[in-house]
């Protein structure tokens, strides 16, 4: 069964990496000794487990480290302290439409995206024909993306990444945009995707949505975990701030 | 351009259309594969920050793209050389292999590039400079033969673009099979690039991702 360990993770950006430098400014700063080496720390001594069946909702503030946690499971940032295992096969979902090309049809950035999630060409084939009709734009399926609405590119987005089945789904505030009729059929799609998944971690600033879907709530404030437990009483003491 | 340096050469535009395009052909393959390389990963910031891929893949497609687009451009060389009554010998069946080898030497450069311009942003801006100087450092527009010049014929001996160009013209231009060391220095300079390529990427990788 799937699960999640993390060990003592802690993660953290050093200033003279993240800056964005150019071949003139080091040579100038060899004259000029600029120090800029501290250090921002983005996640702290995270240790928690996540259980296979068990729902995570990631509530905090902003800058809280919520979205850094969910990258470095998904190992996007590949260079941290302390111990990341996971068991069971992971799909992020963690920005749709993050691998959207504009230039390429809907239906080949159908294909892409489905390939970027890690689906097989056969799986694809069979799941092409039901994204299209989920998301309503067989009209216009076959012209470039960058033709489309904002709403249209989102629904499109949406179907994609809704329609592959992990055993680890990870979501980081996925109800944004789309028409009020969209986000009706989206919220039965996303439960069915939700249900079928062994882990679900969810972040999002919509209390109702973690209390609704969630079975235990960790709360992050300046990269630590200060509080896990149940939904209702995590939520209860966020919302008072009471740490 | 064929036309404008034929005269100036003092050559037939037809013998000098099909000397240009054998060392064009091989020069793209490595200029794109360097340049498209060198903007990548800026491009695919939002694929690469929001999921997880191998991050050598993306250099690696545009080496790929620009092999492919070379194996097109020497078709369309071919159809006219036939057009141009030029000979067309057997000798062609040898260059998959010169083909291959720029095609790992490209490679091996192109990683370099990528990973240079994430940590150096204006080396975006120099790097198409430094191709156009290479390009006339080498012997694509005038044959290797024209310099007497003891320091042009050693600049022109070490680059390894004037190796590729001699793997691509012999058999294209001049209907013979390049020299054992031409193959070899070919084989050696590929071997280098793509060694240096790899381990310096597979060192830096883990940085692109806060880079971008």
């Amino acid at each position: 069964m799937a699960h999640i360990k993390i060990q003592n993770l802690s993660l953290s950006f050093k200033k003279n990496i993240l800056i964005r430098s150019t071949l003139k400014e080091s040579v100038f700063r060899i004259f000029t000794k600029e120090n800029n080496n501290y250090k921002i720390k983005a996640l702290q001594d995270i240790n928690t487990q996540i259980n296979s069946g068990e729902k995570v909702g990631i509530i905090g503030s902003n800058g809280a480290g919520k979205s850094t946690l969910l990258k470095a499971i998904c190992n996007i940032y590949e260079y941290y302290d302390g111990d990341i295992q996971i068991v069971g096969d992971i799909a992020p979902l963690l920005e749709i439409g993050a691998g959207f090309v504009p230039d390429l049809t809907g239906r080949e950035n159908i294909k892409l995206n489905c390939a970027i999630l890690g689906l097989k060409k056969k799986a694809i084939e069979q799941l092409e024909g039901e994204i299209i009709s989920f998301s309503g734009l067989s009209d216009f399926i076959d012209e470039p993306v960058k033709t489309y609405s904002s709403g249209m590119y989102m629904r499109l987005a949406f179907t994609i990444a809704s329609s592959i089945s992990p055993e680890i789904l990870i979501l980081d505030e996925v109800f944004a945009g789309g028409d009020k009729e969209f986000i009706e059929k989206a919220r039965n799609r996303i439960e069915k995707v939700i249900n079928k998944a062994n882990i679900l971690i969810l972040v999002s600033h919509d209390l109702s949505l973690i209390n609704q879907y969630c079975t235990r709530v960790i709360w992050m404030d300046k990269g630590r975990i200060v509080a896990d437990g149940l939904p209702n009483i995590i939520i209860d003491r966020y919302m008072n701030n009471d740490i | 351009m064929t036309i404008v340096f034929s005269s100036i050469f003092g050559q037939d535009p037809k013998v000098f259309a099909v000397f240009l395009f054998s060392g064009m052909t091989a020069f793209n393959l490595f200029s794109a594969s360097i340049l498209i390389s060198s903007t990548t990963f800026m491009e695919h910031e939002g694929l690469i920050t929001k999921v997880y891929i191998p991050k050598i893949i993306l250099p690696l497609t545009v080496c790929f793209s620009a092999l492919l687009d070379s194996i097109l451009v020497f078709i369309a060389l071919l159809i006219i050389m036939f057009i141009l009554g030029s000979p067309v010998t057997m000798t062609l069946l040898v260059l998959p292999l010169s083909f291959l080898l720029l095609f790992i030497f490209s490679i091996g450069l192109a990683l370099l590039s990528a990973l240079a311009t994430i940590f150096y942003r204006d080396l975006q801006q120099i790097i198409p400079y430094g191709l156009q100087a290479l390009f006339f450092l080498s012997p694509i527009l005038y044959p290797k033969k024209n310099f007497s010049d003891p320091l042009m014929s050693f600049i022109m001996d070490i680059n390894p673009i004037s190796v590729y160009v001699d793997l691509f013209r012999g058999p294209i231009f001049e209907s013979r099979i390049p020299d054992l060391s031409s193959y070899t220095l070919g084989l050696a300079y590929a071997i280098i690039s793509i060694t240096v390529g790899t381990i310096i990427f597979s060192k830096f990788k883990h940085l692109i991702i806060y880079k971008v």
